[in-house]
């Protein structure tokens, strides 16, 4: 797998370096909603940075291009939709729903896809998603079918009798930059683990790994499963952000997003989903505010893509890194670094 | 259901499936030759049916529209090719994939940005309008017409690949490119060529489509997944795979329509991971 | 104690071709076998064989007096048959005393996911000791793909080392060296094979007459000619086979 990852490799760490990544993400998460103009806008960067983040576990961190993965994202969104719909509207049931449900998603999923490489797996991906597509297409009763899932209730977050709406775009940032934060720091430390250096090693050389007593099959499956299930909350809480689920969360034009933003952000860095959704997220509401271009932001994305893959393939915060690296290079005894 | 009503459904799932077949080939071959999965060839096809359009409303002649789209896509093809496709061969697939992805954003939104989002008219010609009367029904003429061009299109690729020089090197490079290379001939344009064919086809299948399902900018998102389904059901890269698989998905969508429509779309995708599970070099794939 | 690793009457076929062709092959505990023979005789399709990369077509395969026919590459090597790659193969991306650490964790332990691998200072220094024995301490913090030829078969030395394998194939160790690194490479495998079983498959013979004790000749997937580095050399079915390459 040629990816070009920075991955900023395990050395000697400064304990400074421990306290400042979480306060630097706090301080980034408290400050985006009061740079930009609306809280809309950041929390739909947050949405977007964490299906990134469960997809650059598969992509950057195990080597698994998969372009079906908005089947995970829409999963997570239909299923908070519906139970907010039928049953409640409670964060405290449908976001972990969601998570099982897309984790269930994955596993079935993964399972199949997985017992091929390269090209078919990829392709199987994308086949599953259209599949997922098809059926919420032609499922109306449940899904709304081309217009949607509509009339979902407010989110709220209720612990007994004590309940917090989440009525308007910022206490729904509230929410997402909680587990934005949690996110992170997890993933942070689960790619540190024995567990994410060993999908780290099947990025690298699955028929290595393999060699030296890895059972790659099982621990891709497992990178599957927990990538699934973090789309899949991005999904359920794109849905308390907007208050309704399209049938594009479905479609393979969705799981391209996620790729461009992993790509683009820096495949294989922790902190590249998030500097790719905002990227993207910044740049489509610039954009769209020009009159002349409103609706047409995607080609300038596209173009922008195509100057990241033929220039800067290892994306914005993976350039950083890599630069940040020869500079220490000078003093590899200290080493480390943010993510 | 009489005869007749399961005859007509075979013949129209021919047709739609000779569409696929056109297109499905020229995928196969740029991943036969260049072993990339091209993202943008549904952006191809819809191109192709807008150049196509045009040149039917500025000439009047069908015919001409019908030359112009091809080739013009076939130039197109080669300068994506040489400007940017090119220079991601050592890097991997993924990169190739992202690329031809990209591309397909840009032309789409592009063609949006020039052109808006509704699609140019795009009749079906005098001369190829109205019903011939094939025994068992009345048929469009059309879409017989679209049968034979399917037909001679499929002699025209297998007679430049197994009877002209340029395709032994079209060939030759995909089993051996260090070899091909070697007895001098130059890989670059070969693979330039390829790319450009592949894409003509495309063009040729979207122009080709366009009286028959309108023409508009997001036309090649759908193709490009179909196509990708018979792909992997004829096999990578195999001439004959394209055509059979092409034809027996287009007979197999035709009659899900008939008997149980609401698996229509759905019973692609099963038979395209049905066949990576089973056997993931397809029918005629030799990988 | 008989025979760590015993193949009885192992064949491999690829359609009508037999890569490997009834071979008989029985190691002794600690021995240093070496594997010659002509291009395509089947000396990498037996060793893969060996280390469940590939399936066998024919016969069986016992590990320590178990029957480990079929058995897939990865649980071989947690049983103690590992083996090395005849195109280098590391994790390029990763740096060196990580690649090395990553093997050492081992696949039991990849199943946490919170405890933080830096700070394992055990692991670290035993990757980094492995390291050092190989010679590339001082390259510990440099990506793999950034070393030479040579370096890189020394830390994939060190990692299938890592393994702490009872059973060590290498597969061409020596491919693509410089004489120094040859020299080199030839102490590191003397050293290591100390207290291990190793096979070897060269085609450099002065490597192969000065490590092994006894050596196997296959040719056209068969057994040729079985003995001591002196037997083979006089042999004169070997002579024959290899015109000219059979003097070191």
């Amino acid at each position: 797998m040629e990816l070009k990852v920075s991955s900023q490799l395990l050395t000697a760490r400064r304990p400074l370096e421990a306290v400042f990544f979480p306060v630097a993400l706090a301080a980034f998460l408290v400050l985006l909603p009061v740079v930009l103009p609306y809280e809309a806008l950041a929390a739909q960067i947050l949405v977007y940075a964490l299906f990134s983040l469960g997809y650059n576990l598969l992509f950057g961190y195990t080597g698994l291009l998969s372009f079906g993965h908005a089947a995970f994202f829409g999963l997570g969104s239909y299923t908070a939709g519906l139970l907010a719909r039928k049953v409640t509207a409670n964060v405290l049931w449908t976001l972990p729903a969601a998570i099982a449900v897309g984790a269930v998603g994955g596993a079935v999923v993964g399972f199949f896809c997985l017992r091929r490489r390269g090209d078919y797996f990829s392709l199987m991906t994308l086949a599953f998603g259209q599949l997922l597509y098809f059926i919420a297409h032609q499922w109306r009763e449940v899904t709304g079918g081309d217009d949607g899932l509509r009339g979902i209730p407010v989110a709220h977050v209720q612990v007994g009798p004590w309940a917090y709406g989440l009525e308007s775009s910022r206490d729904v940032y509230l929410l997402l930059a909680l587990l934005t934060f949690g996110a992170f720091l997890g993933f942070r430390r689960l790619l540190r683990s024995p567990f994410g250096t060993a999908l780290q090693a099947i990025r690298e050389n699955e028929l290595r790994a393999e060699a030296v007593g890895y059972n790659t099959f099982r621990l891709k499956l497992w990178a599957f499963v927990l990538s699934a299930a973090v789309s899949s909350a991005a999904g359920a809480l794109n849905v308390y952000l907007l208050k309704f689920v399209g049938l594009n969360s479905l479609h393979w034009t969705t799981s391209g997003y996620a790729v461009l933003i992993t790509i683009l952000g820096g495949a294989g860095t922790l902190l590249g989903p998030l500097v790719g959704a905002l990227a993207f997220v910044g740049l489509q509401d610039v954009l769209s505010a020009i009159p002349a271009i409103v609706d047409r932001w995607p080609f300038f994305v596209g173009l922008l893509f195509i100057v990241c893959v033929l220039v800067f393939p290892y994306g914005i915060w993976g350039t950083v890194e890599r630069v940040q690296a020869r500079f220490r290079k000078q003093a590899p005894a200290l080493g480390g670094s943010e993510s | 259901m009489s005869a007749q009503a399961l005859l007509l459904q075979l013949v129209t799932g021919v047709v739609v499936g000779a569409i696929w077949v056109i297109v499905a080939i020229g995928l196969s071959l740029i991943f036969g030759i260049l072993r990339i999965v091209n993202f943008a060839h549904g952006a191809f096809y819809m191109l192709g049916a807008y150049l196509a359009a045009f040149a039917v409303g500025w000439t009047g002649h069908f015919w001409l529209a019908l030359l112009v789209a091809p080739l013009s896509m076939a130039a197109l093809g080669v300068l994506v090719e040489r400007g940017l496709v090119g220079r991601l061969y050592g890097r991997g697939l993924v990169y190739s994939v992202l690329a031809t992805y990209a591309v397909s954003l840009v032309v789409i939104e592009g063609v949006k940005i020039l052109w808006g989002t509704v699609g140019p008219q795009f009749r079906v010609p005098a001369e190829l309008a109205g019903m011939v009367n094939l025994g068992f029904s009345f048929f469009p003429k059309y879409r017989l017409f679209v049968l034979l061009a399917t037909a001679l299109t499929v002699l025209g690729v297998w007679w430049w690949l197994y009877r002209t020089p340029m395709g032994l090197f079209v060939r030759a490079a995909s089993q051996d490119p260090l070899m091909t290379q070697a007895l001098g001939v130059d890989i670059s344009r070969v693979l330039a060529g390829a790319f450009g064919a592949g894409v003509a086809l495309a063009g040729l299948g979207g122009a080709l489509a366009g009286p028959l399902r309108g023409v508009f900018p997001e036309m090649g998102l759908d193709i490009l997944v179909e196509s990708f389904v018979v792909v992997v059901i004829g096999g990578m890269g195999s001439l004959l795979g394209a055509v059979v698989a092409g034809l027996l998905v287009g007979v197999v969508q035709s009659f899900t329509f008939l008997w149980a429509p609401v698996f229509a779309h759905v019973v692609l995708f099963l038979l395209m991971i049905a066949t990576l599970l089973v056997r993931p070099q397809g029918l005629f794939g030799t990988e | 104690m008989g025979p760590v690793l015993l193949a009885e009457r192992l064949s491999r076929r690829f359609g009508s071709l037999a890569a490997v062709d009834e071979v008989d092959l029985a190691l002794q505990p600690g021995e240093i076998r070496g594997i010659i023979g002509p291009n395509g005789a089947g000396k990498s399709t037996l060793l893969r064989l060996l280390a469940g990369e590939i399936r066998p077509s024919a016969g069986r395969i016992l590990y320590r007096g178990q029957d480990v026919t079929g058995r897939p590459m990865y649980d071989l090597a947690r049983r103690g048959i590992v083996k090395s790659f005849q195109i280098t193969q590391v994790f390029p991306n990763l740096t060196c005393l990580e690649n090395v650490r990553v093997v050492l964790q081992g696949p039991g332990r990849a199943w946490n996911f919170w405890q933080r691998v830096d700070l394992d200072r055990p692991t670290v220094e035993r990757a980094e000791a492995l390291l050092a024995q190989v010679g590339l301490y001082g390259k510990r913090d440099l990506p793999a793909h950034a070393l030479s030829h040579g370096e890189q078969r020394h830390l994939e030395m060190a990692m299938a080392l890592a393994t702490d394998p009872e059973v060590l194939l290498l597969d061409e160790p020596t491919a693509g060296m410089s004489a120094e690194e040859i020299q080199s490479t030839m102490k590191l495998l003397q050293e290591v094979a100390r207290e291990r079983t190793v096979v070897i498959v060269e085609h450099r013979m002065p490597v192969i007459m000065n490590l092994c004790q006894r050596i196997t000749v296959l040719h056209f997937g068969r057994i040729l000619a079985e003995g001591t580095p002196e037997e083979i050399q006089a042999s004169e079915e070997v002579q024959a086979v290899y015109l000219g390459r059979a003097r070191g």
